[in-house]
Order: structure tokens, then sequence, then C-alpha cells
């Protein structure tokens, strides 16, 4: 057996057995003779299998996996384990603390709650380590028992939202009854650190996420049949620390630095100087062209008509950089539950809404003498074109589906997905080491979902 | 031009028509009556009636107090048994896997967790008659004194 698949076993059957071992959320029921507990412990598991006919395209779903579904089958897609204990301190304060370890991150543990929560009526207030509800289901992405498809539609829900996926910090519900239905605002602030797998024709390097004054705001309503939910979350400051940035960052200070130089030699001939000191604020404009303050904005329902769920979203991200721009994304899914199984079907597409970054003024002097530095700056050129593709995110997926019961507590799922970026220039979400590349990508998946 | 739009297009017809002729096939299921289930809480409890919609709110912690004010407590029988299904079947008009689904993405994503759940219909009664707020469901025919009927699902 492959070495990966072994890696695997252990997770896969640990998960299993706590699926058929531990049901009813290992919570005893309360009898009069018997004290309730305080601790209460639960988990949810899935073990997903993903084949990818595509030689050139990894597929991730988090910024963070290191692993892609290169061609051929891969468990490190899909598959999670998590595990929480909720311990209530006091019938109106509870501590919960969840863990989860991803295959397509090495399996290593990674807390995504630890908070504090103090209730008061309607009102309660959280602080410590909770998960950043970007979106519509980004907070519940993760949970495959209780998501109608196997995974989120990438294009809305990959990279990005599924990578900030929780904040340090604080948080403040509100919930309110009214006339049609109820209500739950939520506000938060806090700051984050994640990784983020960076990909480039050698190496995969974990990147530094470094994310500071997330604030934000969530409210959603619950109108009949219907769920509706906007959300707003403002990032002050995003920032990538990797050796590729670093490079990138010394190769634009390097040059410019020699440009203004050149200008002082060109200090008798005013209009080559000019020119010079031109072409380095040039360069200088793509310092640190990754980092700025993002804002993503959410809207999303999901509406129950009997057997028919109707789930929706439309988001932007505004990600303010030149580089990395503005971008907008839906996803509209269907189930329909029957005896037999849920069929689903789901569209979603994601559209970058401002140019590329624009690199055209990033030229050589053409001044006799600097030709080095005319040498750097088009390698330099080279490097930016480079990362004006990889960090083009449009995408589209078309997702056909079903989902089986088998207990109250197990879910099994079979799902084919259609995954395209606009041109095979442009890698979307993929983890692509040559551009070119095929960027046509079939998925066939099939995973087990556990809650416990 | 994105070929996707073409190809999904086709997909989008297929699995409509897929969704359509598994719909068309199936049959309904049975909701065969297994006697009347009423919601009940401390004959002290304000309000003297809650609606279904009331009801269905309060057990999945949509909503934390009662409309008259004050804290709600939900109580719940243990997941699967007959009760239970019909309870959330009729009144929340939702399946056990339904309501694990529900519960799943409140928790696991620290949103809220599900009700207490009691071993027997008697053990429920006896917790909401010592606390103040507390709702269970049971059926009709289990009712006892000092026991207020909040919702009657038989009417």
């Amino acid at each position: 057996m492959h070495q990966r698949q072994l890696r695997f076993l252990p997770f896969a059957l640990s998960a299993l057995l706590l699926g058929h071992g531990v049901n009813s959320y290992c919570q005893t029921p309360i009898g009069t003779d018997e004290a309730p507990s305080n601790l209460r412990f639960s988990g949810f598991a899935t073990i997903g299998v993903v084949s990818n006919s595509n030689p050139d395209a990894g597929v991730v779903f988090s910024g963070a996996q290191s692993k892609p579904a290169f061609k051929g089958m891969s468990a490190d897609l899909d598959s999670v384990l998590g595990l929480q204990w909720d311990y209530a301190l006091r019938p109106d304060s509870s501590l919960t603390i969840q863990a989860v370890a991803r295959a397509g991150e090495d399996l290593q543990p990674s807390l995504r709650m630890a908070y504090l929560e103090q209730r008061f009526d309607t009102v309660s207030a959280r602080f410590g380590r909770m998960r950043t509800p970007l979106f519509l289901d980004t907070y519940a992405e993760e949970i495959g028992y209780a998501n109608p498809l196997i995974r989120g539609p990438i294009p809305l829900y990959g990279a990005a939202p599924s990578q900030i996926i929780h904040l340090d910090g604080a948080s403040l519900q509100w919930r309110m009854p009214w006339a049609l239905g109820s209500v739950l605002a939520e506000g938060y602030y806090g700051n984050g650190r994640f990784k983020y797998a960076w990909f480039s024709p050698t190496s995969v390097e974990q990147a530094n996420v470094i994310v500071d004054d997330i604030t934000g705001i969530t409210v959603s309503t619950v109108l009949g049949n219907t769920t509706l939910r906007v959300a707003r979350t403002n990032l002050g400051s995003y920032r990538i620390d990797s050796s590729n940035n670093t490079e990138l960052n010394t190769g634009i200070a390097a040059l410019s630095a020699g440009l203004v130089r050149a200008a002082t030699g060109y200090a008798a001939v005013p209009a080559i100087a000019q020119s010079l000191v031109s072409k380095a604020r040039v360069l200088d404009s793509f310092y640190d062209a990754l980092h700025a303050s993002q804002q993503y904005t959410g809207l999303g329902f999901s509406s129950n008509f009997g057997q028919l769920t109707v789930l929706g979203d439309w988001a932007t991200w505004n990600l303010n950089t030149e580089m990395l721009g503005k971008l907008n994304a839906w996803q509209l899914t269907l189930t329909y539950e029957t005896n037999y199984g849920t069929p689903y079907v789901s569209v979603s597409q994601k559209n970058r809404t401002t140019p590329r970054g624009d690199t055209s003024q990033v030229t050589p002097t053409g001044v006799p003498g600097l030709a080095q530095l005319d040498a750097g700056i088009a390698g330099l050129r080279g490097g930016l074109d480079r990362l004006a593709l990889y960090t083009d995110a449009s995408m589209q997926s078309f997702t056909l589906g079903a989902r089986w019961e088998l207990s109250n507590n197990i879910a099994i799922k079979a799902q084919y997905d259609l995954l395209t970026t606009p041109s095979p220039q442009l890698t979307g979400a993929f983890k692509v080491r040559n551009i070119p590349f095929d960027n046509n990508v079939t998925l066939f998946s099939v995973a087990l979902d556990v809650v416990f | 031009m994105w070929c996707f739009r073409r190809a999904s297009g086709k997909h989008l017809a297929l699995a409509c028509l897929s969704v359509c002729f598994v719909a068309s096939s199936m049959s309904e299921s049975s909701n065969g009556d297994k006697g009347t289930i009423v919601v009940v809480g401390r004959r002290d409890i304000e309000p003297d009636q809650l609606s279904a919609e009331q009801v269905a709110r309060i057990y999945f912690k949509q909503s934390t107090s009662l409309p008259a004010g004050g804290p709600v407590e939900p109580f719940d029988l243990r997941e699967g048994s007959p009760l239970y299904v019909e309870f959330y079947s009729r009144v929340m008009g939702k399946s056990p896997a339904q309501v694990r689904a529900y519960w799943a993405r409140q928790s696991f994503s620290g949103m809220g967790i599900p009700p207490r759940q009691f071993a027997s219909t008697a053990e429920a009664i006896k917790l909401v008659l010592k606390t103040p707020g507390a709702i269970a469901y049971v059926q009709k025919k289990d009712l006892e004194d000092g026991l207020k009927v909040l919702l009657d699902t038989g009417k």
C-alpha cells in the first residue's frame, strides 16, 4: 500500500470507530437520579476520497492545505477530524474547545475554537478563539455532515474564506424573537494567524499569514422556513510572510535603489534622470504587492420547501491591492430529499471585477550603460506577470451528487465536480506549478460524514 | 469565452431532469398517528399557549426567552426515540437526520448546543415540574398534575 494511504489509515479507523461507538453526541440522557454532566464531548469526521483526472492542477479547499489532490486518488482534500469539549462552568457560562486535524495539513491538530461564553438573557459574550463567519457557511464548512455537499463550492468557499477560519478576540451575540421569526446579530473583533501553502515551480512553502484588526458584523434571521444572513468583515491588515514575498520585495527595493542611483549619475541629463526616478516609483508601487486591508461581504439564504432545499450565496472581496483586486462570487445549490437519498446540484462562479495587476509600466530604461539594471527589471517584470496570473482567482464550478443517511449520525455522499478557470493562464484556486495548464478539472468524490 | 458555460448548461439541465425524475418517483413518507403530543411547562409558566412556530424556535434555540419574557429551557427526549421522531416530524417538519445536521452546524460552529436530553418522558416531566421556564413534549395520556399544556398538536 502507498505510504500516504498508510499514513491515513489510523485516522480513517478512529473516525469510523468514533462514529459507530459514540452515537448521540456522547450525551448521556439525564435521569432524575443522575446529576447532569457539566462536560459534553462531541465531534465530527469526514473520510473522503477524491479522484482528479488532471495532471496539471492540484485541488485544495483551504489556502493552508499543503497537499493538493493532484492526478489520481487522494484522501487529503476532504478528510478531517474534529473533537469538541463543552464545559458548563455555571448555568450561564461555559468553556468550549474544538481541535481539528485535516489530512491535507498533515493531520496537525489545530485549535479552531477555545472560548469562554457568558450569557445574559438575550445577549451572550464570547472571549477567546472562535470561528470567523465570513460568508453564509464559512463557519460550518468543515463539518461535512452539516452540509449538503462534500465540500462547499470551491470558487466561493475555497482559498481565503476557508483559510481565515478563526480569530482570537471577542464577540457579542444578540438573539431576539420578532413578529415574523427570530434575529441573531453578532459583532466580533480579533486577530488571526494562519498558514498559507505557497506553491512555486520547485517547492511548497508554508508561509505565515498575519491578519490584524478583524472586525465584523453578521445578522441572520429565520423567517418560517427561510434563513437569511448578511455578513461584513474588515481585515484591518493582511500580510503574508514568505520567502517568495521577501525575495520579491528585496528585488524591487534593490532595482528601485539602483534606478535612483543611476538618476543621480545622469543629473546632467534631466530627461533621463527624471525618467529613471519615475521608473523607480513604478517599481515601488509593487512593493508589498499582497499586503493591504481587505473587506468581505456576504449575503446568503437557505430555504426549505418540504423536500426541496435551496441555498444561495452572493459575496464580494475587496482586497485593496492592484495585484489581488476585487472579486465577486455566487453559488446556488438545490437538494431534494427522497426516501432513497438526497440528490443535489450546485453551480458557482467567481469573477475578478477589476483588471489584473498592470505591469505594463515595468519596462527597461533603454539607457546605454544600464544593461544590468534592465536585465533585472525584465526579470522582475516576468515575476510580476506571473504573480498577476496566479492571483486572479476567477473560476467556476458545477457539482452533481447525492447523499444517503446511513444512520442518524452517518451520511455517505458521492459527488461529481467540474471546475474550470477562464483561461489556461489563470490558476483560480488551483495549485499549479506551471502555466499555461489544463484548466478543466474533473473530480469524482466519495465521502463518509460522521458526527458523534 | 468560457467553454465551461456551455458544459455547465448541459449539466444543469441533466441535473434538473434527474432531480425531477427522482422526485416524481418518490412516495410520501407515512406519518402514522402515534397519539397526541402536547408541549408542557410548569403550571406557573407564562403564557398559556405557544404556537408550533414558537415551539420550533425554542427547540432550535433561535429564541431563548418566552413570548411573555423570562428565559425558557427546552427539554428533549433521547434522539431517535419514537416520541422524539414524531415530535420533530409533526411540529418541526424535520427528520432526525435533519435535526442532527442542524445541531452539528450550530454546535461545531459555536452557535449553540442542543437541548438537554432525557431517557424517558417521566424523567423530563419530573424536571419540568422543578424548573421554572422549562418545557417538554409528552404524549397527552402521560399528562400529570402541575403541568400546563402550552401546545396541543391534536387540536
